[in-house]
């Protein structure tokens, strides 16, 4: 493997270009964009070659500065996160999620992750749109979201991390409301 | 990570009154978005900054979560 690069599958770009998918981005992304140049060059690339979007949600935001141990820090951090960024997402999640939240309950009642359940809800609430999380969490998401490609980043210490492109699926969140409303 | 409490009162209101602002400067948008240029040399000058830092204070930069 080459040194300090981010591996991908060939048709990764290919699969973005085709419309304006959006990335919405984990805390893991910022976390990794500080150890590794590779992987920022990656993002760089991707945006440029498929003109994607990359956005978040609050709570993200929100562990990007937890543990800031001074006031330029928590300045810097905020200062990256801004500067990546395309947008924040709104999730609205207690009034436009309602039946998607109710089926997490059930589903995903085991992961207590405020940020993940959040997550998944702005997936499923862009659901019609091509919106992709990329997070290196492989337990964020229950099984109703595909993970469709994944890539490794290699930091600048030399360790790997595997992020993996997920989207809702819709055919399977249907199965899995069918199999919690049988259960009722 | 490493979490430290240095803060005082005072600073902790003016870092909270920040990431509202912070989160207010960011756009809301709704999907389909308009990307901006990515700006490498910025992020990259930045994270070499933030890690300088970092290391200053001794603390570690956020792992996955």
């Amino acid at each position: 493997m080459k040194q300090n690069t981010t591996l991908f599958h060939p048709n990764l770009f290919n699969a973005l270009e085709q419309t304006q998918a959006t990335i919405i981005v984990d805390t893991n992304v910022f976390s990794t964009m500080q150890r590794s140049k590779s992987f920022i060059e990656f993002l760089e690339v991707m945006k440029q070659k498929t003109g994607c979007a990359y956005a978040t949600i609050e709570t993200v935001l929100f562990e990007t500065t937890i543990g800031s141990s001074s006031r330029e820090v928590y300045e810097k951090r905020t200062d990256v996160t801004q500067t990546l960024l395309d947008a924040i997402l709104p999730t609205n999640f207690i009034s436009k999620t309602k039946d998607f939240n109710i089926l997490m309950a059930k589903l995903n009642a085991s992961n207590t992750s405020f940020t993940d359940f959040q997550l998944a809800a702005c997936l499923y609430q862009h659901r019609n749109s091509r919106c992709y999380l990329l997070t290196s969490d492989q337990q964020a998401l229950p099984t109703f979201f595909d993970r469709e490609f994944v890539i490794t980043a290699q930091q600048d210490g030399g360790r790997l991390v595997n992020f993996g492109f997920f989207r809702f699926n819709n055919k399977s969140y249907v199965k899995a409301a069918e199999s919690v409303l049988s259960q009722d | 990570m490493v979490v430290k409490s240095e803060f005082t009162k005072e600073e902790e209101k003016k870092i909270l009154h920040e990431l509202v602002k912070n989160i207010a400067d960011l756009p809301y948008g709704d999907i389909p978005l308009k990307p901006k240029k990515f700006d490498r040399k910025k992020i990259e000058k930045l994270i070499k900054e933030l890690n300088e830092l970092e290391a200053k204070h001794d603390t570690l930069p956020p792992e996955s979560v």
